[in-house]
């Protein structure tokens, strides 16, 4: 049995899980603890992603990060080639899983009560306190983000095949797999496949089922 | 010594408050939305001011225009708040060495260990904060405010989240913690009798600036103006004209004994009332107030001994536990000035026998009439 899919999706998640993870902190600290101009557009566009169908995220993505476009050519420059690569699948996974890191962070972070940052403030610097108050208190649900995002990046589809497109042994992920080997009737390889997928995804519901709570 | 002038706007609301304070306590004491817990995060600060200063035993925190915003760990203020925000994650130990940062690891064990035993919980160093009463949690908040040696102490509400009973003894406690810190505490409230009982100070703020600033005593017996006395519980206001000081010979109502010699007086709806202290001109219109504490209860053989008697009957009563809550109304003229309130004692409501209906006579000692200021910005 070719192994790649399952590798490849395991790296592409694991790397999409950790970007969209300092991203999506970034963004959810900035939405749950700051007022700013321009904060609801902010707040919509975190979760467009979830919203608009994959095609339409992975075509403007496309469109972005192609050799023509406004992003891709600078990156072109700097020899960084995104489509059409296993690193379009990240950045694919990444735009994914991003809302669903915001959206947990973010609850976890309003959940933080603001008085318990203020009284740490007056003792040790803002960076301190956000990561020996806030951080701790928050950890969980952030976690939880984090769960759901590997999971997504396991999963990811639409907005892969858009910009990774299916190549084999070099962008085709496990649900791309999965799906190759249902169009070539090999049930055998999709079953597989799709066992070894939920193999994982249920390891990560239950290390999710057991994270100690914080003493309240 | 704390000083501050600085002004904050925030959602339409205008926060321009001004003080200058000693060490010890201070009550800055007013109603909900009057500006008391934005002064505080202001002074700590977690809100940045637009305008003016704010300092600390010579130290400046804030300078608007000196650009001048001293990031707030480093300006040596303590915070306590309401429900005590105490770190949930970390046990009474850390709660208490979270300031202590800087220091070395044994030089911040013996200071964790004094505070637990100040505190009077040397057992509970290992114990998180949902394990402990609200009393050991006020204690270690507390502690983690003073164990860093501020120069100033904030204290929001502490006591407001708790019952009655509980309420005194965390007062008790904290009255008894203070002492040993040298420095100035600023206690938010907004009960009068909390500020009366754990201030020697007393700042009443509304609207977002301090109305007035003094000795505890001074501003509940000598409101500044009507708004002050209204939130210091002065809540007999009224208004009369300065009298003439040659029209004062011994001019009081109701023909009972002479006032006081160079007292001065007010007229009050058509009678003359005498008032000790410095009065505006003759002839300036005024509000003065008496607070309900201060109004005697006169008995009918010794009315003819007291300035200032008032006959009248009374018309409701409220038992307030150990005092009465009485409503007078005055005969003749007088009653146009509208009810005057009187705190009396059980003891002697049951003296003097008295029940809403009863005709007796009170006396306005003249030394406790309070002439007050006309209102900036008031509509005459």
């Amino acid at each position: 049995m070719d192994l790649f899919p399952i590798l490849l999706s395991i790296r592409v998640a694991t790397l999409s899980t950790i970007l969209a993870g300092l991203f999506g902190i970034a963004l959810a600290w900035l939405l749950a603890r700051k007022r700013f101009p321009g904060w609801t557009l902010l707040e919509a566009v975190v979760v467009l992603p979830l919203i608009l169908p994959p095609t339409v995220v992975g075509f403007y993505l496309l469109m972005l990060l192609g050799r023509s476009g406004p992003l891709g050519a600078i990156l072109e420059t700097a020899g960084l080639e995104i489509v059409f690569t296993w690193r379009a699948a990240v950045v694919a996974a990444t735009v994914a899983s991003l809302p669903l890191v915001v959206k947990a962070a973010q609850a976890a972070f309003e959940a933080v009560d603001p008085r318990l940052e203020a009284a740490a403030r007056t003792l040790r610097p803002a960076a301190s306190v956000f990561l020996t108050v806030t951080l701790p208190l928050a950890w969980r649900g952030i976690l939880a983000g984090y769960i759901l995002a590997f999971a997504r990046g396991m999963g990811e589809f639409g907005i892969t095949l858009m910009l990774a497109g299916s190549i084999p042994g070099r962008t085709q992920t496990l649900p791309l797999a999965i799906y190759d080997a249902v169009q070539v009737n090999d049930l055998a390889q999709a079953n597989a496949l799709a066992i070894i997928t939920i193999a994982i995804v249920s390891l990560l519901l239950f290390v999710l089922g057991r994270l100690p709570r914080v003493r309240l | 010594m704390l000083d501050f002038s600085f002004e904050y706007q925030v959602d339409g609301f205008r926060l321009a408050p001004a003080l200058t304070t000693e060490r010890g306590v201070t009550a800055l004491y007013g109603p909900s939305g009057a500006g008391k817990s934005l002064t505080l995060l202001c002074l700590v600060g977690l809100r940045r001011p637009r305008q003016g200063w704010i300092r600390l035993n010579g130290r400046t925190l804030f300078d608007a225009t000196a650009g001048i915003h001293v990031p707030p760990h480093r300006r040596r203020v303590g915070l306590v708040f309401q429900e005590y925000a105490l770190f949930p994650h970390l046990t009474v130990t850390g709660n208490l060495a979270y300031g202590l940062q800087g220091l070395s690891r044994t030089e911040a064990r013996d200071r964790v260990g004094a505070m637990l035993r100040l505190l009077r919980l040397e057992a509970f160093g290992a114990h998180y904060p949902g394990e402990l009463s609200g009393g050991q949690r006020q204690r270690v908040a507390l502690g983690r405010g003073l164990i860093v040696q501020p120069d100033l102490l904030l204290l929001d509400e502490p006591f407001s989240a708790l019952d009655q009973m509980e309420r005194e003894r965390l007062r008790a406690e904290v009255l008894e913690l203070l002492p040993g810190f040298g420095g100035t505490t600023l206690l938010v409230t907004h009960s009068l009798q909390e500020a009366y009982l754990m201030a020697g100070r007393m700042a009443v703020i509304d609207g977002g600036r301090i109305l007035q600033a003094g000795p505890r005593d001074e501003v509940l017996r000598h409101p500044r103006d009507r708004r002050v006395a209204e939130h210091v519980g002065a809540s007999n206001i009224f208004r009369g004209v300065v009298l003439n000081q040659a029209d004062v010979q011994g001019g009081i109502i109701r023909g009972t004994a002479a006032g006081e010699s160079g007292a001065g007086g007010i007229v009050w709806h058509g009678e003359r009332l005498a008032v000790s202290g410095t009065l505006p001109p003759p002839g300036t219109d005024v509000e003065f107030c008496i607070r309900p504490e201060d109004v005697r209860l006169v008995w009918p053989e010794r009315v003819s001994e007291r300035p200032n008697v008032i006959r009248g009957c009374l018309t409701s009563e409220v038992k307030r536990g150990v005092d009465y809550q009485l409503r007078f109304r005055a005969e003749g003229s007088i009653a146009q000035a509208g009810d005057i309130e009187i705190h009396c004692s059980e003891h002697l409501h049951y003296l003097m026998k008295l029940q809403p209906g009863n005709q007796l006579w009170i006396a306005l000692p003249p030394d406790k009439l309070h002439v007050l200021a006309r209102v900036e910005g008031a509509p005459d």
